[in-house]
């Protein structure tokens, strides 16, 4: 998929697809919070907003790029944590009703202060300028096809069953013919446009979203499969027990609620400087926790890669919504997103309790049982 | 000077009560089935646009109120046994849905009505928009909406606590489990209180209309009051829901009046306070 710009170029598809990143890092933070520690926090937006913010702050002030991100992520995790100490007092429903009331109060006060956020008008989001260079596309396609080889060798010398290694070479020699397509399109159209600074930023935009979200993506799962991550899990399925067993689980919450602040506050700053030219308040109101809500239901809370999977699916559909509309002969629908955003979440509560990513991974299993039965046990493993 | 302060009170005591009405059906269902109902906000929207509709065909604002609040009460049962039952035992789906509801209803009726909605003056039913009293000019619809909310209150109160179902509501809000094991039918009674919930939501919309109007933004507002009267209250205490409601409103109105940015943020901090100090809201039972 890193391969992308190289065998479609489009820049419209790229940033499209930058956004997909950061919400999919948001997505993961959200996840870590509700779905490994069983805690319903409303107020998620207001780590997102408040990271975002912070990027253009800080570059406001003068100081460098990666400093902003580092900001981002830590007022994130500050946001999140200060939310998470009212988890000595309330739990459930009215903890949701704090978080919401505490990224409420947030939204409607920095709203009102233009002069630092620009009010409903918004500033114009700072982008990171060494992301202009067009010869670091050159960089990151090289490290991309380096390491699509590197993992297609891999996966042919260490699967151990015929049909295992059949089926990595197979990958590797269509990756090989992707790779060699790519190499063939250097002299194409999206090469030669490259010269210009905002198509340069947008491939180089695509590209770093892409490693933040698989860097991301790779840090999470190893923090669930960590201890950590089995005391989250055991904290969700029964809190008491937890504590009676002598876990503080107050703590531990408090933990993650830092560690999912981060992402956050990351997917915050991927944001401002990777995938939009303009910052509003909007980004801190309950309209991205709704949607972050969303794309963790759909996908599956739970499983990781379930609310990345529901977070591409959902802005997928916003962004193409105008296109699939007037394929299928409806008018005009800009603002039936939010209907379609309800029946979304009816449908989904109602029909896919486990999201796309749950349901499948259980009747994944049952049609695996099944198949294994009926081949008789042999075979390579997936 | 007497005059602001006379009406900033007038006007808080009966949006308080236009809250309490509004916030009881949230209350009372919550006591009951544990469900959160996001979606009563939107059921509040659609309420006072049938008001407008209603009252635009018949020109009777008493029949549209009326109707309106059977109308609530049908939808209410009907989404009750449609939509939550199959939920039953997951009370964080059950709130997702509702909230899915709240924005498919909420589209809905902007589709249907356009986003201007419409307005229905104290004039329109009949009525002068001003009186005088004590010598200052107050707003007499609001004056007869506190009445209303008033004697809501005391039906509510009469219902809850002097009639057979009121008791088998309060007894299935204390617990579930034993309420079942003496009889209590919990699903049907779901039922039916949901749809008297839903009934209040349209109603107070109904009542609502001719002072906030019938227009887009009234959903969400009233939903964030809502839950803020609620949670202050106290989740499942009558008399909380009416003390709470009456202390947002007149927050809310003299925030209006004196000090407008804070509107939205005064209830919000009061709820935030309150959850940090006192969880189960100022008059609650320890449901916190």
């Amino acid at each position: 998929m890193s391969l992308l710009p190289l065998v479609y170029p489009s820049l419209y598809w790229l940033t499209i697809i930058c956004y997909l990143f950061t919400m999919g890092v948001f997505a993961l933070s959200y996840d870590l919070v509700l779905g490994r520690t069983g805690v319903l926090s409303f107020g998620h937006a207001a780590c997102f907003g408040l990271g975002a913010y912070a990027v253009y702050w800080v570059v406001q002030a003068g100081y460098p790029f990666w400093l902003a991100v580092i900001a981002a992520m830590l007022l994130g995790a500050v946001t999140n944590v200060a939310m998470g100490t009212a988890l000595r007092r309330v739990k459930g429903v009215y903890f949701a009703m704090f978080t919401l009331a505490f990224a409420e109060i947030i939204y409607l006060y920095l709203e009102k202060q233009t002069s630092i956020t620009g009010g409903t008008a918004g500033v114009f989001s700072p982008r990171p300028d060494f992301l202009q260079n067009p010869n670091l596309v050159y960089v990151f396609a090289g490290i991309v096809a380096v390491a699509a080889v590197c993992i297609g060798c891999f996966l042919v010398f260490s699967s151990t069953t015929k049909m295992g290694r059949v089926k990595a070479v197979a990958g590797l020699l269509i990756l090989a013919c992707l790779v060699g397509y790519a190499f063939y399109n250097l002299n194409s159209s999206l090469f030669s446009q490259l010269q210009s600074p905002i198509a340069a930023f947008t491939v180089n935009a695509y590209f770093l979203s892409a490693l933040l979200m698989f860097v991301s993506y790779y840090l999470v799962s190893r923090l669930s499969r960590s201890p950590l991550g089995a005391i989250m899990t055991a904290i969700r399925e029964n809190d008491d027990r937890m504590d009676m067993v002598g876990y503080d689980t107050f703590r531990y919450k408090l933990v993650i609620m830092g560690v999912s602040g981060l992402f956050a506050g990351l997917s915050g700053a991927m944001l401002a400087s990777l995938a939009t030219f303009i910052l509003t308040p909007d980004v801190m109101s309950a309209n991205y926790t709704l949607n972050v809500l969303l794309y963790s239901i759909l996908g599956g809370i739970g499983t990781m890669v379930g609310p990345v999977i529901g977070a591409f699916v959902v802005e997928f559909l916003h962004f193409n919504i105008g296109n699939i509309a007037s394929f299928i002969g409806v008018p005009s629908v800009a603002n039936w997103w939010m209907l379609i955003i309800g029946v979304f979440y009816v449908a989904v509560v109602l029909l896919l309790p486990y999201g796309i990513v749950g349901t499948a991974m259980i009747r994944g299993r049952r049609t695996l049982d099944v198949l294994r039965r009926a081949i008789g046990g042999g075979g390579s493993h997936g | 000077m007497f005059e602001n302060i006379l009406n900033a009170a007038i006007n808080g005591f009966s949006y308080g009560m236009l809250l309490f009405i509004f916030a009881s059906g949230l209350s009372i269902v919550f006591g009951l089935m544990d469900v959160l109902n996001f979606a009563h906000g939107a059921f509040f929207m659609l309420g006072a646009y049938m008001t407008w509709a209603i009252f635009s065909a018949t020109h009777n604002f008493v029949l549209a109120l009326v109707a309106v609040l059977a109308l609530g009460v049908c939808v209410g049962a009907a989404t009750e046994v449609s939509l939550l039952r199959p939920l039953y035992g997951r009370p964080v789906y059950q709130i997702l849905l509702t909230l899915g509801l709240f924005f498919v209803v909420n589209q809905l009726v902007l589709f249907i009505w356009g986003p201007l909605g419409g307005y229905l003056g104290p004039e329109d039913i009949g009525l002068p928009q001003v009186i005088d009293f004590l010598g200052a000019n107050i707003y007499l619809y609001r004056v007869i909406l506190a009445v209303a909310g008033v004697a809501t209150a005391l039906a509510l109160y009469a219902f809850l606590n002097m009639t057979n179902i009121g008791t088998k509501v309060r007894a299935g809000s204390e617990s579930r489990e034993l309420a079942e094991v003496f009889g209590i039918d919990i699903k049907t009674l779901g039922t039916a209180i949901f749809g008297l919930g839903t009934g209040l939501a349209f109603f107070a919309g109904g009542l609502a209309e001719p002072w906030v109007g019938a227009v887009p933004s009234t959903a969400t507002d009233f939903l964030l009051l809502g839950f803020i009267v609620v949670i202050v209250g106290g989740m499942g205490s009558f008399s909380g829901t009416f003390l709470g409601a009456i202390l947002i409103g007149i927050v809310y109105e003299f925030s209006q009046y004196y000090l407008p940015e804070i509107t939205f943020v005064a209830p919000l901090l009061i709820m935030v306070v309150v959850l940090l100090t006192k969880p189960s809201g100022l008059f609650g039972r320890g449901k916190g």
